[in-house]
């Protein structure tokens, strides 16, 4: 039996261990959900975001703004709706199918976010993340965090419970 | 020794509670049953509809397949208030773990009066989610 360690082997081995001669650099990531409400591209935190829904029934309840859908059911649990681009000022583009609701928390709220279509789940390195650029529409800038470089587009990061609290305000 | 903490009365939940569900503007809506003082068939009457005391537009039902309507007596802090709502109207206990208290954003921002929470209720062709009310909060018609 051949006992020396054949290419295969190594090839394995360096999969799944590393390798040992390079040494790994910790740089700090954020695992940021990527999504578009029309042509544009935003991300919430992956922290804020505990589910991505497919698109499912609205129970419209009557009184409510008409940023706010409704209510859905979450496997026995009972949460609102928004319609993120009514509070962006985008207008959400229907698309058959790719339609989701992320269902997010912050701020002790949760509630679901309509969004057109999801992208991406994505470590992004935090160094990769700039700060809101001073020309940015002004009904982004209140819950803006940051931007960065995806696919060859800009990204607009938000504070999901920044946007929750105002709107539970009435500010959004 | 320690002083002993005082008694206190505990309110006992109940596990169930009996609701009436009815039709409205296209909506499903219940009431506590204790609320209920009556039910009869609709005849000649000015009864305003639970949509119009809501403030949310009737939907428009196709002229040959109308709902049928009821009229809902409602005990109401100023005396009886009497609602006219659409079929089906039934009587139906359920567990409390299919009542929900609305949601926070969704309460902070809903300008309805009489909202207090919403049912997960099994309807014959499927389940659906009402909207729980009280009578106490609506304006008051005198009929």
């Amino acid at each position: 039996m051949n006992s020396e360690r054949d290419a295969l082997t190594e090839i394995l081995a360096w999969r799944r261990h590393g390798d040992p001669n390079i040494s790994a650099v910790e740089a700090p990531v954020v695992k940021m959900v990527v999504f578009a409400v029309g042509d544009t591209l935003f991300a919430f935190p992956g922290a804020s975001v505990t589910e991505i829904l497919p698109m499912t029934t609205i129970y419209w309840v009557p009184g409510c703004p008409s940023s706010l859908e409704g209510v859905i059911n979450v496997r026995g649990d009972v949460t609102s709706v928004i319609r993120l681009g009514d509070l962006l000022g985008v207008e959400h583009v229907t698309e058959d199918g790719r339609t989701a609701i992320l269902l997010g928390h912050g701020n002790a709220m949760c509630s679901g976010l309509r969004v057109d279509r999801v992208l991406d789940v994505l470590d992004v390195l935090e160094e990769r993340i700039q700060p809101p650029l001073s020309t940015l529409p002004e009904r982004f800038q209140p819950w803006a965090t940051g931007m960065f470089a995806y696919q060859g587009r800009s990204v607009l990061a938000l504070d999901l419970g920044r946007l929750f609290q105002d709107y539970r305000a009435g500010l959004a | 020794m320690k002083p002993m903490r005082p008694l206190v009365e505990t309110d006992v939940v109940a596990t169930v509670i009996d609701l009436v569900f009815f039709s409205t503007g296209g909506l499903v809506c219940a009431v506590e049953s204790a609320k209920v003082q009556g039910l009869r068939k609709i005849e000649e009457s000015p009864a305003p509809s639970m949509a119009t005391l809501l403030h949310f537009p009737e939907r428009a039902e196709p002229a040959n397949h109308p709902p049928r309507q009821w009229l809902l007596r409602l005990a109401h802090p100023n005396g009886t208030l009497t609602v006219r709502v659409d079929d089906p109207v039934l009587h139906e206990r359920i567990p409390a773990t299919a009542l929900y208290p609305l949601p926070p954003l969704l309460e902070a921002r809903l300008v309805l009066p009489g909202v207090r929470g919403l049912a997960r209720w099994r309807k014959p062709d499927g389940e659906t989610l009402a909207i729980i009310l009280d009578p106490n909060a609506f304006k008051w018609v005198c009929m």
